[in-house]
């Protein structure tokens, strides 16, 4: 299986470019909402389909996982992914929306939850796009809804396939949360994007 | 693909037997623009529901008929889009709606919208396809569910504070009901101990005298003396017994023999 090797200057190019984008994205949430939120990514990694399902159940602990999923096709092709479990993402939607916070994530809260995921996936996808000349073909935004084990077992994951991890805090009034950006890439994909960011930002 | 059709004033717009007009047949609200937000498709579905015929409409800016278009939140996101941007999805929940559309009980639809990019009849440039969904039905179902939820939770709550509340005035019934047999118990031992009491000392007061008397009596035979102070030791202690059963106060009992209890005259004259 071949590997990606990333310096730490390229992880930190990543790193702004995601930060770039969740700037951009709580900049239209802030448009948008009565709550003030700020985005910030303190840290990005790049793990490997095994190491992500480690993550991701202690990421979700006993919780399921809710996530948007942003697929997107061109020179590189992958998903991007906004995932909380899913008692934070209704806590999230509940501060947005003003909401008690013992509802179920049913279908109008998903849809909310959805579209924030898509302002700040956007967000992210903009900026990797503009700022590295890459454009894509995208899919509708949707939800999913599964616990980690079902999560992990979606074709998207496979032995071939990288997850770039962008640890996201979210934080609004008096809520402070975490949750995660996951761009799943298979592993030349992974590369190309680290060559171009190489290219860009010269770091050669 | 779409066959383009320009009218006299330079519009394109999209109606063909094999292009956009297929979406004429779909149950979404569909409208396309450019990145002037110039209408270049308006679909049955959405003229039947905003009550806007295409041909009101196409060729005219859609912000100037729909200025929430316009408002915070829609504008500088659906602007992405002619850049080739991932699709913006508008939410029933923040939103409400897109396109206002009046139903026929008054109310307003509520929306569920995506924009997405599509290329345009120029290279390079992308034109806006907003998808409508009426998620009216959908609203109403949550709400509803929510409702029964919360009616359901209210029950719940309310079940088992009312079955707290009979707990505790079970256990206070209890407690008083154990107070009232105690008390019954020790009214009806101190009776007889009182009784018992006097019945018994006056028998033993002559028992102890006769003794004392005998004692008294100069020439007793040696072994006499010995089953006579044996039996004042056994009459002593029957006054002993006798004094603590006159100063019963409480109900107190000990475990004897096949599990059975007998009163403690010691833990009970205490």
């Amino acid at each position: 299986m071949d590997k990606v090797s990333i310096s730490h200057e390229q992880l930190e190019a990543v790193k702004e470019l995601c930060n770039i984008g969740v700037g951009r994205g709580a900049s239209v949430l802030n448009t948008m909402l009565s709550s003030h939120i700020s985005l910030n990514v303190p840290d990005v990694q790049i793990l490997s389909s095994n190491e992500f399902r480690d993550e991701l159940k202690s990421f979700a602990k006993d919780s399921s996982i809710s996530s948007v999923s942003l697929a997107f096709q061109g020179k590189i092709s992958g998903s991007a992914q906004l995932m909380f479990p899913t008692e934070t993402a209704s806590s999230l939607v509940s501060v947005l929306v003003d909401e008690s916070d013992e509802l179920d994530m049913d279908a109008l809260r998903a849809g909310t939850f959805c579209e924030v995921g898509n302002i700040v996936l956007n967000g992210v996808m903009g900026s990797i796009s503009n700022i590295l000349g890459l454009t894509f073909d995208y899919s509708v935004p949707e939800y999913i809804e599964a616990n980690p084990e079902n999560f992990i077992q979606k074709p998207a994951l496979n032995e071939n396939s990288h997850v770039l991890l962008a640890k996201t805090r979210f934080t609004i009034d008096e809520l402070d949360i975490e949750g995660d950006i996951a761009l799943f890439m298979r592993i030349g994909a992974i590369n190309i994007l680290i060559e171009t960011i190489e290219k860009k930002f010269d770091l050669l | 693909m779409t066959t383009p059709e320009v009218n006299t004033k330079g519009i394109t717009f999209l109606h063909s037997p094999h292009g956009y007009s297929i979406l004429d047949y779909v149950s979404v609200g569909i409208c396309v623009f450019d990145k002037n937000y110039r209408v270049l498709f308006w679909n049955k579905c959405l003229a039947h529901w905003s009550h806007v015929d295409a041909s009101n409409i196409e060729g005219k800016n859609i912000m100037e008929k729909f200025p929430t278009l316009n408002s915070p939140g829609f504008k500088e996101r659906i602007d992405s889009v002619f850049n080739s941007g991932p699709p913006v999805l508008f939410s029933s929940q923040l939103h409400r709606n897109t396109i206002p559309c009046i139903m026929s009980d008054g109310s307003y639809m509520i929306q569920k919208t995506v924009v997405s990019a599509i290329p345009s009849s120029e290279p390079g440039e992308f034109y806006a396809l907003m998808a409508i969904e009426n998620a009216t039905e959908l609203s109403r179902k949550v709400s509803e569910y929510r409702m029964l939820r919360n009616k359901a939770i209210e029950e719940v709550n309310l079940r088992k504070q009312i079955e707290e509340e009979l707990r505790e005035k079970n256990k206070a019934l209890l407690e008083h009901q154990d107070i009232k047999i105690n008390q019954e118990r020790l009214k009806v031992l101190l009776e007889m101990a009182g009784a018992t009491a006097h019945e018994l000392n006056q028998p033993l007061m002559t028992l102890l005298g006769t003794i004392e008397l005998i004692h008294m009596t100069q020439e007793l035979p040696k072994d006499f003396s010995t089953y006579l102070n044996s039996i004042e030791k056994s009459a002593r202690r029957i006054a002993d017994i006798v004094s603590k059963i006159q100063k019963i106060r409480q109900y107190q009992t000990k475990k004897y023999l096949n599990d059975v209890s007998i009163i403690d005259f010691n833990e009970s004259s205490l």
